[in-house]
């Protein structure tokens, strides 16, 4: 019997990539070559664009930042997801509620998700405030948005809590371990301390890599919503990540060269690090 | 004793079910003994409860009722870890993210024993089982009788007072099933470790067991030396269950056999083909399965098929119409199907 191959019932999803992903893609590149500011005519510049990124202050701070967001988030993110597919594994009463709540942040429109956050970091009547009141850190709890390092955590700590897509995969990558090696190891007299850290975690192991290079990407553009809606970049510039540079170069500034410039840039940083983390994760033999 | 299983009961279901048909009887009444050194075959068809018993008495699974003693310490409320027995699982159970080595030492480690007493046990086990080239390999690279192996490899290391074998050869092909019997029962006769050895091979049983347990629906049928089950089967089902071909089962009508009998049975290399005129029985010949030096003949008498295992050589003339000869004294009889032996 021939084989019949029906690639073609691809060619509608991969042209609407082409138009809507590579074509913009191709455009920003040749922008990052100009000085395009949407009233005139672009005019070819060479590099001018890429030399003003390097010597930009605000693209420095801005890497600064994105890459403290990611130190504090990435742990923090697949930390979480990992505990919820290990406390969740096991089918049970309430247990699927659980894995909906756990879901659920996920669902939440950014936005809509970021202006809760808004109330809930609020240095004077917000609950976080108020609670780091109650316990005698007024201090902590005043700083929220007002001080930079307390609003950098504030917003890593928000984004750990959007965890839904990397908790169904830390979920399933834990169901996949057949139950025989644990009955094993109890046999053996494992305790659950060492049967996490020998058997559990390397076993998902490849699963985790995987989400933490998937992290890295989405942090170096996941950042913006929460940086417009709720700091506005601020206290102090602390929370203007990669994303939020672009869009105000671009759309408050209209220095689309320069935007595209810092684009072409970060989207060669996530290519880099993509690339170290992917060598760091095969001498670690875990994919 | 070793290992002492009494009245053991395990029922599956949720234990708020009220319903009787909600639950599932693994196991009802099992009692059973296991001398020093000895090899204990527990066999049965699936479903039968064996596995169940065995991760009982390892505590992967709790039980309703019973005790459980191992070296004459009740252990029925213990944790696995604190039982002093070693399970080896039917797909091996090893660890695919660490080496041989590893895997064998994994036990060790989990104890907190000390590193140089660990690397000295770990070649021991290792030379005993033919493994020292094999140590620095993973899971995936080994072949099935090596996995075998490595999973013995690493309950010998843990010295337990018992082995407990769940089905240890059912992964494995053939040729290689017959290799891993010889050696498991040669190491076992090495250690002089109390065994406990499930299987669903009525083969295995016979010849591996020093005694066997035949487990039928969770109760124990019958359990003695492997030769005394095959010579004087308990019941009908322990008479159908072992010996390949099984042992031929019919109504009296067709042969009385002793008194009393519903159901009487004759094993099939017990009877002889001979002229129609001169057996005990006669019956057409439906199929014959060359095995070998042996044939296994089918035999259609007054409806009812029986197997007859012969010589090949022997089977001039075994078409159409032959006679059944046997002694009188090899018949067995048996009240009913699955009932008692007369």
């Amino acid at each position: 019997m021939r084989v019949r191959h029906e690639h073609w019932l691809a060619w509608p999803y991969l042209g609407g990539l082409v138009l809507l992903v590579v074509v913009p893609a191709a455009v920003a590149l040749a922008i990052a070559f100009t000085n395009f500011n949407a009233i005139r005519p672009p005019e070819f510049t060479g590099l001018d664009n890429f030399t003003r990124v390097v010597r930009d202050e605000a693209f420095w701070r801005a890497l600064a930042n994105t890459t403290i967001y990611i130190v504090i988030a990435l742990p923090l993110r697949l930390a979480a997801a990992v505990a919820f597919a290990l406390l969740l594994h096991r089918p049970g009463p309430g247990v699927g509620a659980a894995r909906a709540i756990a879901y659920l942040p996920s669902v939440v429109p950014d936005a809509a998700y970021a202006l809760l956050w808004l109330w809930f970091l609020n240095p004077i009547y917000g609950p976080i405030s108020l609670a780091l009141g109650a316990v005698g850190l007024e201090g902590l709890g005043n700083g929220l948005l007002t001080d930079p390092w307390s609003t950098r955590v504030a917003i890593a700590v928000m984004g750990a809590f959007q965890i839904g897509e990397a908790f169904v995969i830390a979920l399933a990558a834990r169901r996949l371990i057949p139950e025989s090696l644990y009955d094993a190891a109890r046999v053996d007299g494992a305790k659950p301390w060492f049967v996490l850290r020998r058997v559990t975690l390397p076993l998902m192991g490849p699963v985790l890599a995987l989400l933490a290079l998937r992290d890295v990407i989405f942090s170096l553009q996941a950042n913006f919503v929460p940086a417009l809606l709720i700091t506005d970049g601020g206290p102090r510039y602390a929370t203007t990540y990669l994303p939020l540079l672009v869009y105000r170069s671009a759309f408050r500034y209209f220095r689309f060269g320069y935007a595209s410039a810092v684009t072409v840039s970060i989207f060669l940083i996530t290519a880099i690090v993509v690339y170290l983390q992917y060598r760091l994760v095969k001498r670690w033999r875990l994919l | 004793m070793t290992l002492s299983i009494e009245e053991l009961s395990k029922t599956f279901g949720t234990r708020r079910a009220r319903t009787d048909s909600a639950l599932v009887r693994a196991l009802e009444d099992v009692s059973l003994q296991a001398a020093d050194g000895e090899l204990l075959v527990i066999v049965g068809p699936s479903g039968s409860g064996k596995s169940t018993l065995l991760r009982c008495v390892c505590g992967l699974e709790t039980i309703d009722r019973g005790r459980i003693s191992v070296q004459g310490k009740d252990v029925t409320r213990l944790p696995p870890a604190e039982r002093n027995v070693a399970m080896v699982f039917q797909e091996f159970a090893l660890f695919p993210h660490l080496n041989v080595r590893a895997n064998i030492s994994f036990g060790l480690e989990a104890r907190k024993q000390e590193t140089t007493a660990i690397a000295a046990k770990v070649e021991q086990a290792a030379e005993m089982l033919d493994l020292k080239r094999l140590l620095n390999r993973y899971p995936s690279s080994l072949s099935g009788g090596e996995k075998q192996r490595v999973a013995l490899a690493r309950a010998v290391v843990r010295e337990p007072a018992a082995f407990l074998l769940d089905e240890p050869l059912s992964n494995l092909d053939a040729e290689l099933r017959t290799h891993m019997r010889a050696e498991i029962k040669t190491l076992q006769r090495r250690l002089e470790t109390t065994t406990l050895y499930v299987t669903h091979d009525q083969v295995e049983a016979l010849t591996m067991g020093d005694r066997v347990a035949v487990l039928r629906a969770g109760r124990i049928e019958q359990i003695g030396p492997p030769m005394e089950l095959y010579d004087h089967p308990a019941n009908g089902f322990v008479a159908r269950f072992l010996g390949s071909p099984p042992m031929n089962l019919f109504p009296s009508g067709i042969h009385k056999g002793p008194a009393g009998a519903g159901v009487v049975g004759i094993r099939p290399e017990r009877i002889r083909l001979v002229e129609p005129s001169e057996g005990r029985l006669a019956g057409s010949v439906v199929l014959v399965e060359p095995i070998g030096t042996d044939a296994i003949v089918h035999v259609d008498v007054q409806g009812h098929r029986l197997l007859v295992r012969v010589e090949r050589s022997a089977l001039d003339g075994a078409s159409g119409e032959v006679g059944l000869l046997f002694l009188e004294s090899d018949v067995h009889g048996f009240q009913d199907w699955d009932g008692p032996a007369l």
